[in-house]
């Protein structure tokens, strides 16, 4: 397995190379208690290789096969681990397309609210940036999730052992926040991906009034597994973005 | 079964052995093992296979690849005989020097 030491803890990460011509460096970030990188690997990641990227993924902190430590599971500490990553065990000094999944969306929401010139786009799929509406309805899913009575396979086990043994709900509910301000100077353009029958769409308005230059398309029949259910959907809006993006930053024009 | 596929399996019956570790319990692998309702595999350690394929096989074998052009279902239902002829496929077009 492979792994990296950031900010005290070991993490698992994965690595695509870029084949052919390089076409940039594309960060997939998975979603929140139950997800693995393995959602990104096992579906879009071999695409966007081929598509000339560099694709890094890694297990979050407390999910997967990476280290759970027994508190530091506010969205700063998982924004933390991916500065890390990028800076000391990439060292990826060009601006990066971020790609997240539910939760993982929302990571790169912070990255960027925190980074915002070392983000080229932003890629949200069933997500939201980090807003109180939507961790109030993370905290409500995860408190369903902690009540699962249990059985099970490993992954189920494994979710409601991060979610009774460790304090990541109450530090997750009480993260600090960007403000609207720093969400506002995230410039980069950002790509919106909804599921026609997912709640989460209920969320778009709002962050198309913080990012204005926001792209939200909504896949017929997707629910919140939108990704690994419409993987084909996904990988068409994704990989035409991504190329358009490109070129406008390439060109220096505006985003919008 | 060809020879090749033969020892393709034993290769790949060394590495999921591996890979399931404690989970590993002993049960035998054949060509038509499904890779989560016979052997328990969970998507991370497809992810770990395909890390293990790569080591082996090099970049002939695209695993990742392979992987992601199935749907879920069949992804569920992926059985051992189906990997062992994408490798013995993908090492047939590698070109010989």
């Amino acid at each position: 397995m492979n792994t990296a030491e950031v900010n005290g803890i070991r993490l698992h990460v994965e690595e695509l190379p870029p084949q052919g011509p390089a076409r940039g460096t594309a960060v997939l970030l998975h979603g929140m208690a139950g997800d693995s990188l393995a959602s990104w690997y096992l579906t879009l990641a071999p695409s966007l290789a081929a598509a000339g990227m560099r694709v890094l993924m890694h297990d979050l902190r407390g999910h997967g096969r990476s280290d759970r430590p027994p508190r530091g599971y506010a969205l700063g500490h998982f924004v933390d681990d991916v500065a890390a990553l990028l800076d000391r065990h990439w060292s990826v000094d060009e601006p990066v397309h971020l790609l997240g999944n539910s939760f993982g969306g929302t990571i790169a929401f912070g990255y960027a609210a925190r980074r915002p010139e070392r983000v080229a786009g932003i890629v949200a799929i069933e997500s939201a940036p980090p807003v109180p509406a939507w961790f109030d309805r993370i905290e409500r899913r995860l408190a369903q999730a902690a009540a699962f009575p249990g059985g099970g396979g490993r992954r189920v086990r494994d979710t409601l052992a991060l979610l009774r043994d460790t304090p990541i709900r109450a530090e997750l509910h009480a993260s600090a926040l960007p403000t609207p301000d720093d969400l506002a100077g995230i410039t980069c353009p950002v790509l919106c991906l909804f599921g026609g029958e997912s709640a989460v769409r209920q969320l778009a308005p709002q962050t198309e009034a913080l990012m204005p230059q926001t792209r939200t398309v909504v896949i017929d029949g997707g629910r919140h597994s939108l990704l690994l259910e419409h993987r084909a959907q996904v990988r068409d809006q994704i990989l035409p973005w991504l190329r358009d993006t490109r070129k406008s930053f390439a060109e220096g024009t505006s985003h919008g | 079964m060809s020879a090749d596929r033969t020892d393709i399996l034993s290769d790949i019956d060394a590495m999921l052995r591996a890979v399931l570790g404690d989970f590993d319990d002993g049960v035998e692998i054949t060509m038509d093992s499904t890779f989560r309702d016979d052997l328990g595999l969970e998507s991370l350690d497809v992810v770990s296979l395909a890390g293990r394929l790569q080591a082996r096989y090099g970049d002939a074998v695209n695993f990742a690849q392979f992987v992601a052009g199935l749907d879920v279902a069949s992804m569920g239902e992926l059985r051992v005989g189906q990997l062992v002829d994408h490798i013995a496929g993908s090492l047939d077009r590698v070109p010989t020097r």
